[in-house]
Formats: structure tokens, sequence, C-alpha cells
């Protein structure tokens, strides 16, 4: 089977073992537990005719005591960076993330705006007016709490990891 | 294997591998329970293949197979990773070692390292994003209290609905006027100082008589209208004390004067108790056993504690990306190493070197004079730019910028001081060369000009301020005009003309050329469909940047328009620099070959600068070259320049591919080029860029 490597990346706590763990397991917890180092999880879809595994690296969050660190892209089918909608800092710190990947490899990344469950911090629309956001292929609201828009987000990753050769 | 071995690599929860073949491995020791789960019961001495799983290995094989082959002693790291089996979840490390001329594989159970690691990260991170929270309403706040007073003259009492924010606030929040005198001072305020509004007391003159007695800077803010933002203590005698993190900041009319003051207050005493509890975090980078990042900023704070002056250099390292790109990075982490191997000596036992990025270190020196600190750093340039050499097969180079910044003559904050010496580490930057940038008022002017520039630009794209002007190219087999160059113009209403050479590197760095660049080419189509419709069969050539050929939605974005225009795509042309072409050429070389497929012809321009080979023109689908005009301008003056042209032509005309030169101004200089071969002009000799009016009317 078509195996595809999927790195998650992001500021802390921003919910990026919460998105992998309700996407494989159907679970969420409101426990925040931060991760450390990568933990890579699987899950198979099918994508028109085609089954694909996707490798979900979930890493570490990106923030003044872990950098981000390039050589987890190698590989790479495309990037998922994840935000919190309720912190307008983790979308400043998502795009500077996003500016690193595109810097270091050419590969799809896309926006994930996750927690959408909450109500959107008040100066979020105040950041999110940027213009960096055209470095992204394309970005999706996911409330890993209530798994709304999560396998949809992910379906879509799946689709767009195909069309990138390498992975 | 003797045990002295095992305890000399620091080895114990651990199994040894060592490499039979690629991912054949022949297991030396191991018999922990986990590992023999993770192994399916593979026993000393049997032979195991890890090509499928655990992934996380595989894909650590990759860098190790780099880090063997280079056959020095030494080991790479994998990073911590959990792995999933089918009854536990286990966290460990893998390292590639060489030693003696074996290849080893060593993982290692991280079970207690990871859970000392995640608690004290815990609270750490917990502490980081309640601290942007605090910070963000602060911010909040402040922005609208400051959009409401710049709409009145003056603060006079706080209306609706900002009014109802503050009184809600969680925080404390105090309006003064310009003379210090209190205007509002909310609950939450009143509670941070155990107070209640039916006391005598004012919380908002007990804060004030805080900020003189602990804060030195206070006076100078008040002055200068500036912004502050840090901590203060309150003790409340027996027992009672708070830290309290603390906003400042004037509040301006809309003529920009100072009309109050906004004080804005949080109780962070959880949060300082946490810190302090973390502060043994001392965290050092594990490739070259400097400080990291996180330390280097405790350590900058507390210099400027001590109220003494010091340099802080901001050191980036050039090229190393290519260096893993070419090398791998077993070998940019050699490259690391070594930098800091040569930079420590020319320093002293006080100056505080720590790597606080990938590619980016910090020093701070003291006891230093400004000539000094350059000629420092003009050591450390040198040092860097020597050679490397990874066990003689491969050597590599690699360079280096430095920003440099003064306490406390440039900023009194850490946080200022970092960001003056990043502005002055990025200009350095924007030279090819080495070199060190010092930070002066001079460099903010400019970088403030740069931020001008790029908000003027974003409004040219939305207002559509841009025009392209066309340069014909005469085809000098025939003396006609069958081609031209589209080059932007950009009218800014309040200051005329702006030179592409000004704004285009802006929008490089600002990645404002993707939206630029597609308007150049739609409307490149758009001119060059009325100009067919008129029966002109004229080509047009568009100059593409390096980050559009990044741009990977950039060939639809061509296919698109030109298939909704319907104009045949072999009248369009793309020119591209030489340094694109060397800039990575697996992906320009894909890119070019789906412009063929299109039917769109490809130009290399400002050619002869840049470093592109033979070898490379030969493999790419070309179809012209123009000669820069650095050439032609005094090819009539200079041998060397009519040498060079006559073998860029020569070169041309031997890989098939046509020569069009530029910037040709006299009638000899049309001569020579037209003796020797060249096939086309472009140049004032001839005409101008003009507009698409002026340009109908020549044809
Ligand atoms: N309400 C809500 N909370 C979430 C959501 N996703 C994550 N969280 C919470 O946010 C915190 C951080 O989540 P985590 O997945 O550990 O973040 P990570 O550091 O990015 O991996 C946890 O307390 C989660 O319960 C969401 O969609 N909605
Ligand atoms: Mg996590």
């Amino acid at each position: 089977m078509i195996q595809k490597k999927i790195c998650m990346l992001g500021a802390s706590a921003v919910g990026k073992t919460s998105l992998v763990k309700q996407y494989v397991e159907g679970i969420f917890s409101d426990r925040y537990l931060t991760s450390i180092g990568v933990k890579i999880d699987k899950k198979v879809v099918d994508v028109g005719d085609s089954s694909v595994q996707l490798m979900l690296w979930d890493i570490e969050g990106v923030d003044r005591y872990a950098g981000f660190n390039p050589k987890y892209l190698r590989g790479s089918a495309a990037a998922i960076v994840v935000v919190d909608q309720t912190r307008p800092q983790s979308l400043l710190d998502g795009l500077e993330i996003c500016r690193m990947i595109k810097a270091e490899k050419d590969v799809p990344v896309v926006m994930v705006i996750n927690k959408s469950d909450l109500p959107k911090a008040d100066g979020w629309d105040g950041v999110a007016e940027n213009d960096g956001l055209a470095m992204i292929e394309a970005n999706f609201q996911t409330s890993a709490k209530t798994g709304e828009g999560v396998e949809n987000m992910f379906l879509a990753i799946a689709e767009l990891a195909l069309k990138t050769k390498v992975g | 294997m003797k045990a002295s071995f095992f305890q000399e690599l620091g080895l114990f929860d651990c199994a040894i591998l060592q490499r039979v073949e690629n991912d054949k491995f022949m297991v030396l020791y191991g018999n922990a329970p986990w590992f023999i789960t993770l192994f399916e019961n593979k026993l000393k001495g049997e032979l195991c293949v890890i090509d499928d799983s655990p992934f996380f290995l595989v894909d650590f094989l990759f860098d190790a197979d780099e880090f063997w082959q280079l056959k020095t002693d030494g080991r790479i790291n994998s990073g911590v990773w959990s792995e999933q089996t089918e009854d536990a979840l286990l966290r460990l490390e893998a390292a590639a070692i060489f030693s003696r001329g074996i290849d080893y594989l060593v993982l290692f159970n991280m079970e207690n390292e990871f859970n000392k690691r995640q608690g004290m990260l815990q609270s750490a991170r917990e502490l980081l994003i309640s601290n942007d929270k605090v910070l963000e309403q602060h911010e909040l706040i402040r922005d609208r209290v400051e959009s409401l007073a710049s709409g009145s003259e003056q603060v006079k009492g706080v209306e609706f609905p900002v009014k109802e924010v503050i009184d809600h606030a969680e925080f404390g929040v105090a309006i003064l006027d310009a003379n210090m005198q209190r205007l509002e001072q909310n609950l939450a305020l009143y509670n941070l100082f155990e107070m209640s509004p039916n006391d005598d007391g004012s919380p908002a003159d007990l804060l004030l008589e805080l900020c003189h007695s602990q804060f030195s800077g206070f006076e100078r803010v008040l002055e200068t209208g500036s912004r502050w933002n840090g901590e203060i203590y309150w003790l409340h005698p027996p027992a009672l004390s708070r830290w309290l993190q603390l906003t400042v900041s004037p509040v301006k009319d809309e003529s920009g004067d100072r009309s109050g003051w906004l004080f804005l207050v949080t109780d962070i005493t959880r949060e300082k108790y946490l810190k302090q509890s973390n502060e043994k975090l001392t965290y050092f980078d594990a490739l070259t056993n400097l400080p990291n990042r996180q330390y280097f900023w405790q350590y900058l704070e507390t210099s400027i504690e001590t109220n003494q002056s010091f340099y802080v250099l901001l050191l980036d390292v050039k090229h190393l990306k290519r260096t893993n790109e070419e090398f791998g990075f077993s070998v940019g982490d050699l490259v690391l190493k070594e930098i800091v191997d040569r930079i420590r000596p020319l320093l002293s036992s006080n100056d505080v070197f720590a790597r606080i990025g990938g590619n980016e270190f910090s020093i701070i020196v003291r006891d230093i004079d400004y000539t000094k600190c350059e000629s420092l750093a003009g050591q450390m340039i040198s040092a860097v730019k020597e050679p490397y050499y990874a066990e003689d097969e491969f050597k590599c180079s690699v360079g280096l910028s430095i920003g440099g910044v003064h306490y406390p003559k440039d900023g009194l904050s850490a946080e200022e001081l970092m960001k003056y010496a990043d502005l002055a580490s990025f200009t350095a930057k924007q030279n090819v060369k080495s070199v060190i940038q010092f930070y002066s008022e001079d460099l903010k002017d400019s970088s403030r000009k740069r931020i001008e520039m790029e908000s003027a630009l974003r409004e040219a794209i939305e207002k559509k301020q841009f025009e392209l002007y066309l340069q014909p190219v005469l085809n000098l087999s025939s003396e006609n005009i069958t081609q031209a160059e589209a080059l932007i113009r950009w009218y800014r209403p309040d200051l005329g003309m702006v030179s592409p050479a000004e704004f285009i590197p802006i929008a490089e760095q600002t990645g404002l050329i993707i939206k630029i660049g597609k308007w150049v080419i739609e409307e490149s189509i758009r001119l060059l469909s009325e100009l067919h419709r008129q029966g002109k069969y004229i080509k047009l050539s568009i100059n593409l940047s390096p980050s559009q050929v990044n741009d990977r939605s950039l060939l639809d974005f061509i296919r698109c328009t030109l298939k909704e225009s319907g104009l045949n795509a072999k009248y369009l042309e793309l020119e591209l620099t030489e340094g694109v072409l060397v800039d990575d050429f697996d992906k320009v070389s894909d890119f070019l070959q789906e412009i063929r497929k299109m039917g769109v012809s490809v130009a290399i321009d400002d050619f002869g600068t840049g470093y592109s080979s033979l070898s490379y023109l030969q493999k790419l689908p070309i179809d012209y070259l123009k000669i820069d005009q650095s050439f032609v301008f005094n090819l009539m003056e200079h041998e060397s320049n009519q040498a060079i042209v006559k073998a860029i032509i020569a070169m041309a005309t031997s890989l098939k591919l046509e020569v069009i030169a530029e910037g040709v101004e006299k009638e000899e200089q049309k001569a020579f080029l037209k003796a020797h071969g060249c096939h086309f002009l472009q140049g004032y000799l001839f005409s101008r860029p003009l507009t698409y009016d002026d340009f109908r009317k020549l044809l």
C-alpha cells in the first residue's frame, strides 16, 4: 500500500495530539499532557479507488523549549500546521513555522484552525489578516473535541499527499 | 564486546546492534523486555532487518546511513520518540555510532528521562500559555482604549462600551490623565491590592508609588511617553505578597498628543512561583553543548540587571542549509560543532556563547569597546570561512552574518536588544559576503522605510497601481519588432514612479511577489491578446523571480490564464536569472519541463553574471540567452567584454539557443553584435520601455 508521511506541527497545546487521537482512536481528553519528541500513528484512508496509509508524525510543540527540527520533514508528503483559535499568538507562531517549512522544503502545507467548539479569541481576526497566509495551500476548521471537521481535514490531506511525489 | 565498552558509551538500559549491511543488523546485546517485544524475540547473535518498523527508526536510518558513510568516530542521536507496542508505550531514542571501524545502532530506553522532561515542561508550557493570554488581554484593552481616546480631545471619564469592558475585566485597570490624576480604576484593581472602593486609599496611587520605587526607568517612560511592560512586586505585611505583571501605555488623542495613561495589572504570583521551580531547567543544546536559547535569555536579563555595558552579537551561519542538502544533516552537524570549536578560543571566559537556533548563535561580550568588538567579529568571520573537511571526502564552506547591539546604548531591555540585534543581523544577511552590521538609528529608519514600503505595496496590489511597460526587441535578421519584454512600473499616487529595483527586493522578501507576479502574467496575456486581435502577432517575455519558481500554484495559474485567453502559448516567454538555475537544479528542471510542455519558451536573463555552467544549460529546456547589459554597456571600450560576448554567442550557437543582447545604446555596439551572429537586440538605441499605447503605435 502507498504510505505517506505527514508532519503535524504547531505551537504547544494547540491540539496536535488531540487531533490525531480523535482521528485514529475516536477519543478526546480535556486533560493537557505535553508531548515530548515524536509519536507516529497510522491510519488507512480510501481516496477514490486507492488506499493510502497515513503516517501521522505528532511532533513536540515548537516553542522556546523545543525548536523547529527540519530533519523531521524529510520524506514527508505534506505538513499540517495546527493553530488554536483561542490563542492569536498560536497563529503567529504557526505562520512562522510555515515560513520555516517553506524555507526548508517544497512540501504542501495546510493550516488547521482547531478548537472551533470554543469561542474565537477577540484578537484573532486582527492577527488573521496576514499575508503570510498566502503560503498555505488550504486551511481547515476543526474541533478535536467534537470531531467536527477532523475526518474531512485528514481526507483532504490524504488527497493532497497523493499528489505529492515524495513520501 | 566488553562490559567496559558499554560503560564507556554510557549505555545501560539499551540494546546494541551492529550493522552487517544496509538495513540488516546483528544483535550484540539486548535482553531487556522492551527490546524483546520490539524486535520479536531476536536473541544475541541473530540478524534482524529494519526496513518497515519501527517506522521512526527506519526514518532515522537515512541520517544514520549518511553518518556511517563518513567513517568518522562519533555519534548522532535520533531524538526521543514514543513507540506503541502491543502492551506498552515505549519511550526510546536511537544513536548511530561509529567506532573503531564498526557501525553500531544503539537503542536506549528513555522512560525515566522522558518522564522527567515531561514533568518539567508540563508546567513550563502551561506557564508560557497563560503568560501569552495575559499579555494578549492587556493588548486588547489597550487597543480599545486607544481607539476610543483618539476620537476625542481628551480622556474624560470613560464611556460605554469600553467602560463596561474595563469594569468586567479580570485584571486591574487604571486610567490617569496627562497630569497623572486618576480618571478610572476598576474593581479588579482594588481587589489586587486587597482594598475596597469604600475604603480611603486608592489602588492607582499605590500602583504609582510602586512604579516609582521599583522601576528605575519609570521617569523616562513618563517623559518620553513610551510604553513599558514588566513585573513589579507588592509586599503587604505581615504575610501577603504578590507579583504583578504591568503594562503602562500612553493614550494619545487624534493629533498624536498624549492625553493620558493606561495601566493594566495582572496577578502573576502563581506563574512566578512555577517559573522559579522551573529555573533549574537550564537546558543545553545537545549537539554543541552550548547553552540554548532559553538559558541565553535568562543570562541576558541577568546581565542587564548588573548594569554594566556589553555587546550582544547575533551570528547567523550562511549556507548551512545548502551544506545540509548537499552532504546531509550529519555533515551539517559536524560543521556546526566545528564552528563552535573555532569561535570559542576567540572569546574570553567572561563571555557567554549560546546556540539559539538551528543556524544561529548568540554571544554576550563584555569589557570591550566598539573597535575591539568589530575586530573580534572580523576574526570570527575569518575563522568560520575556512573550509570544513569531513573525513577528507567532503569539503564545504559556510559564511557568517553578524548583527551587533550595545547595552545600554542601543536598548535597555532584553527584548529590545534582541529585536535590534535581529534587525542588524537581518541587514548583514542581505550582503552576499560575511559581514558584521552594528545596530544604529539609521538601520531602524531604513527598516521603518521598508515596512512602509511593504504596506504601500500591499495597497498597490489592491488598488492596481501597477502598469506594464513594453520594451521592443529588434530581430536583427528582419530588422522588425517581433517581440517585447514586459517591465513592471509602479506609480505611487503620493510619490510618483518607484523603480522596480527598489520595490521588487521587498516584494521578494515579503512574499508579495507571488501576487504581483500573477498580476504581471495576467496583464501580459491580456495585452498580448489585444495586440493579436489587431493582427499584431508579437511575442512577450515576462520576468520570473526565484520565489515564483518555487510557488507550486504558478504552473496551473499560467496554464489556466492562457487557456482562458485562448492565446497561443508560443507567444509567451518566461525569463529566469541564472541564480535561479543554480539554486535547485532538480526543481528548476521539473519546472522548465512543464513550461516547455505548455509551449511557452524560456530565456535566461542577465546571462554571464551568474555561475551557470555549460552542463546546466545543456540539460535544461531553454530557448534564449539574454546577454547582460553590463557587457554590452562598454562593449567597444573593453576587449574583455567583447571576448565574453563572442564566447556567449558561440556557446549559444553550439547549444542551438538564440541570443538577445540587452542594453544596446550605440550603433557600433549593434554592428559588433550583428557581425558576431547575435540574433536580437534590446536597448535605448532602438527604443526605451513604452506604455502599451505607444508600443502599439510603434508597430
Ligand atoms: N475545547 C477544545 N479543546 C481542545 C481541542 N483540541 C485540543 N484541546 C485541548 O487543548 C489542550 C492541548 O491539546 P494537545 O492535543 O495536547 O495539544 P498539542 O500540544 O498541540 O499536542 C488539551 O487540554 C486538549 O484537551 C478542541 O478542539 N477543543
Ligand atoms: Mg502534543
